[in-house]
């Protein structure tokens, strides 16, 4: 009875034979006997160069496998699938869906003092005893109701430094203003405290407790690697922040704490100890991060010291362990990979902020400095830091909502930022993945659009995706695993 | 190394599809275009200093570079339509289009 209520399959073959059309499709070479194809939403599919071919000179025969394949994929059209140009505006309409949210994430530098001497921190530091650096009241009231400008429907509100625990007040009072401004907004409203952890005690996690705050740390590996990386008086960063991971877990929960780790030069040799780390701490994701071309770690010249090559070395090892621990039976993602993924496998887009087009700054996260400035990105002020102040946006004592968000200094970097319009961008199969970061090409480039020939940014990126699709291609197991990152299970 | 002269037939490639191909060969070499006729251009890539290739296999790369983005004209050119109207329904109803 059920088979009666459907055509007959041979109608719609009928219809194949009239031929078909191109759907807006993009090329890349994934290694030197296959290609990366894609549609405009990150559909792709991996095939040989006379497949291309074959596709763009109308050689595809109707019925066959790779036909029906990429008809699925929405590759080509005929007079059987006309709706194909509406879905796929559909489906780019839901990627782009966090643009039209607005700015999420709120970051409060509530103050630059700490009490590490990292060598090569990103964020320029001052000794513990210049409270001129701390977040002022004003400040502070006049960021969060700058936050609320914004339209979107959660807000993020993530405490910065410096150590921010170093003004654990200033901590307590946005807090304590946000929450009786969001009892007319309703927003999702959540904190994160990002912070080293050696300040931790009772009252901030009772505090903490009762208004449901996140905490994130940095976990750079093992002891001998973290206290090279993250010295400080007594030589026991390591130790405190481990003590201040089981407290919050003990006290708050679980999953109230996150780990973070920065690449040094000594990291790249120390890949497995520093997952053994994570591991030995129970927890479920590690995120491998390149270290960032700002601040100190320009400076002191060690961005220079290993190129996207070498990290991408660091990178694949790390990802080639991780996913053996994985078929071990500990479950372990790594999170660069995991938001990449959603991106290519999902209908989802996580909005990361560095793989957005537009970019991310301004729109996706905005920073309020301790002085009140105003910049488009955590980066933007760590440049401003080094006295480059193209992405302050404006200064809460003195702007408005309206003229921080129409300013050159964010309208300009954003219009640079549509990864689709960038030479080389333009025709890449992984543009959908993918960002421009004009904040990275101009600290390394002098030029908010930069040029992909030469671009870290694009180059690490490239390796990223290429390594990605070919053991998803090339091994069933590793698939697997990926799959399952992207989709969260 | 000697810059490398390759004539290209015009009626074959267009001087934007040349372009774009050089441009993906200038982590290497440094361009030059001119036209030896109406029906001929002419690529003069030079190897830039501390760069180290075979002058066959540039000529290699720089022919593969052109297929690929002949390819991609002719795929930019038949998408046009489907383009603009994929890109008109997923920002309608927004106040990105006037």
């Amino acid at each position: 009875m059920l088979a009666k209520r459907f055509t007959p399959l041979s109608v719609y073959r009928t219809k194949e034979a009239d031929g078909y059309k191109l759907l807006p499709v993009r090329f890349t070479p994934l290694d030197s006997d296959r290609y990366v194809i894609s549609n405009i939403s990150g559909e792709f599919r991996v095939v040989t160069r006379d497949v291309i071919d074959a596709l763009v000179s109308k050689e595809l025969k109707a019925g066959s496998t790779v036909y029906d394949d990429f008809k699925a994929a929405h590759f080509l059209y005929d007079a059987d699938s006309n709706a194909a140009i509406d879905l796929l505006g559909l489906k780019y309409r839901t990627k782009l869906g966090p643009i039209a949210q607005f700015t999420g994430l709120h970051m409060f530098v509530v103050t630059l003092r700490c009490d590490y001497t990292c060598q090569y921190c990103q964020v320029s530091r001052q000794t513990t005893d210049l409270l001129a650096f701390d977040m002022s009241a004003e400040v502070a009231k006049k960021s969060v109701d700058m936050a609320f400008e914004s339209p979107s429907p959660a807000i993020k509100i993530e405490f910065q430094g410096g150590e921010p625990l170093l003004n654990f007040e200033t901590i307590k009072a946005v807090v304590l203003m946000a929450e009786e401004r969001n009892r007319s907004e309703g927003r999702d409203l959540a904190f994160v405290i990002a912070s080293n952890l050696s300040l931790l005690n009772d009252e901030i996690l009772d505090f903490c407790d009762v208004h449901g705050i996140y905490f994130s740390t940095s976990l750079d590996g093992p002891e001998t690697l973290h206290n090279k990386n993250r010295p400080r008086p007594g030589k026991d960063g390591h130790a405190l922040t481990v003590a201040g991971i089981r407290s919050i877990r003990e006290r708050l929960g679980v999953d109230r704490v996150s780990a973070l780790m920065t690449t040094t030069e000594a990291s790249l040799g120390n890949c497995r100890a520093i997952i053994d780390e994570y591991v030995r701490l129970r927890f479920n994701s590690i995120f491998l991060r390149p270290l960032s071309p700002y601040g100190f770690a320009t400076r002191a010249g060690h961005f220079a010291r290993y190129d996207a090559e070498r990290w991408l070395d660091f990178y694949k090892e790390g990802l080639a362990y991780i996913l053996e621990l994985n078929r071990q039976g500990y479950r372990l993602s790594e999170t660069f990979s995991t938001i990449i993924l959603n991106k290519m496998l999902t209908p989802q887009n996580p909005a990361y902020v560095d793989l957005q087009s537009p970019a991310g700054m301004g729109i996706g996260g905005i920073v309020y400095n301790y002085d009140g400035d105003v910049y488009a990105a955590d980066e933007a002020r760590m440049l401003a830091e080094m006295g480059d102040k193209t992405f302050r946006l404006g200064n809460v004592l003195e702007d408005n909502y309206e003229t921080l968000m129409l300013s050159d200094a964010l309208l300009d970097p954003l219009e640079a930022s549509v990864a689709q319009s960038v030479p080389m961008c333009s025709e890449c199969a992984f543009v959908p993945y993918c960002g421009a970061d004009p904040l990275y090409h101009h600290a390394t480039q002098s030029d908010a659009v930069g040029n992909r020939i030469t671009s870290g940014f694009c180059h690490r990126n490239m390796g990223i995706f290429k390594h990605l699709i070919s053991l998803m291609e090339d091994s069933p197991k590793d698939k697997e695993i990926l799959l399952n990152w992207a989709w969260g299970r | 190394m000697e810059p490398i002269a390759i004539a290209i037939a015009s009626k074959v490639y267009s001087l934007d599809v040349v372009q774009r191909a050089a441009f993906r060969c200038t982590d290497m070499v440094s361009v030059e275009f001119s036209f030896a006729s109406d029906q001929e251009i002419i690529v003069l890539l030079t190897v830039k200093p501390n760069i180290s290739i075979e002058p066959s296999t540039l000529r290699a790369r720089f022919h593969n570079e052109l297929l690929d983005q002949q390819l991609r004209s002719v795929i930019a050119a038949e998408t046009k339509v489907e383009r603009d109207l994929i890109l008109s329904y997923a920002f309608s109803n927004t106040k990105l289009l006037g």
